[in-house]
């Protein structure tokens, strides 16, 4: 299985480097958001950092992260239900609020990508990217608040082949 | 868009007995046990200190830090350039006023005004 850490994030949580700081990111990607997506770094101020080649927007090219302060808590692990996150992001600069109305008017998921960079080289990802799905958002005057999951297996339909007459003739023979 | 810039005719000097740095940088992620080797990681690559800070005005001057503060920081939400005292000297900073207007208290000493806040300084 393929790590999804660089060698330096592991040195960093496993040694905790006094010079060194761990960049928490998050973007926030919808449809409705026309050729841009929302980036948010857990700092006290913005920072420039080089998203991963494959990203869905921008991708290898360096970007504006802005100092946005979010929380997300760990998740957890309930039967019966996905594993999911809550994500905190601050409302007061309205960053993210102000897509909200917009991404209402179209059926489509709101998608989270958290990267990890390491202070020392803003220009890898260290930590990540992890795609996710954010749901049932709520939002308040000072905050936005939404549950963060991986793609729900549990809502994928089992036996997704149609076995229709065209494709399948000799099962309508033999009935 | 550029800060707004602390208002030229009015002091900036603190007042030595309101002066005091609260904390020089942000939290650090601490352990959370109750007994043990207490640890700790950085958690911000920047810092941002707080400072008590009052400042003694002249009437007139008191009233272009009042226009300045509600006008052009909207009521102390915004950020500013002003120079501080870093402990050692003035130098030119950004900062905002913690609870901005609503946080800012006025005595009166003489016929002057002593205005005192507490700033959130940005890498002092």
């Amino acid at each position: 299985m393929v790590d999804f850490w660089t060698p330096e994030y592991a040195i960093n949580i496993a040694s905790n480097p006094k010079t060194d700081v761990q960049l928490v990111t998050v973007e926030l990607l919808h449809p409705a958001f026309g050729a841009q997506s929302v980036r948010v770094v857990n700092q006290l101020e913005d920072k420039t950092l080089r998203l991963e080649p494959g990203a869905p927007l921008n991708g290898g090219q360096d970007v504006v992260f802005k100092a946005v302060p979010f929380e997300i808590e760990w998740p957890g692990f309930e039967e019966g239900r996905p594993v999911e996150a809550v994500l905190r992001v601050d409302n007061i600069g309205r960053e993210v609020s102000r897509y909200l109305d917009q991404a209402e008017t179209m059926s489509a998921t709101l998608t989270v990508i958290f990267r990890v960079y390491l202070a020392s080289d803003p220009t890898t990802v260290a930590y990540g990217p992890f795609r996710m799905v954010m749901r049932e958002i709520t939002e308040t005057g000072s905050r936005i608040e939404g549950r963060v999951t991986l793609a729900n297996p549990q809502n994928l339909r089992f036996l997704r082949k149609v076995y229709s007459a065209q494709e399948y003739p000799s099962l309508l023979a033999t009935s | 868009m550029a800060n707004p810039v602390w208002p030229a005719g009015v002091p900036s000097k603190p007042q030595l007995s309101g002066w005091g740095i609260e904390s020089l940088a942000g939290e650090l992620l601490e352990t959370d046990m109750q007994g043990g080797n207490t640890r700790a990681r950085r958690q911000f690559a920047d810092r941002i200190a707080v400072m008590p800070y009052s400042i003694l005005m002249s009437a007139a001057q008191y009233q272009t830090f009042v226009a300045f503060l509600l006008n052009d920081l909207g009521h102390g939400a915004a950020e500013f350039d002003m120079p501080v005292y870093t402990g050692t000297g003035c130098a030119v900073r950004t900062v905002r006023i913690i609870g901005g207007a609503n946080a800012v208290k006025v005595q009166a000493v003489g016929a002057r005004r002593l205005v005192s806040m507490q700033l959130a300084v940005r890498s002092l």
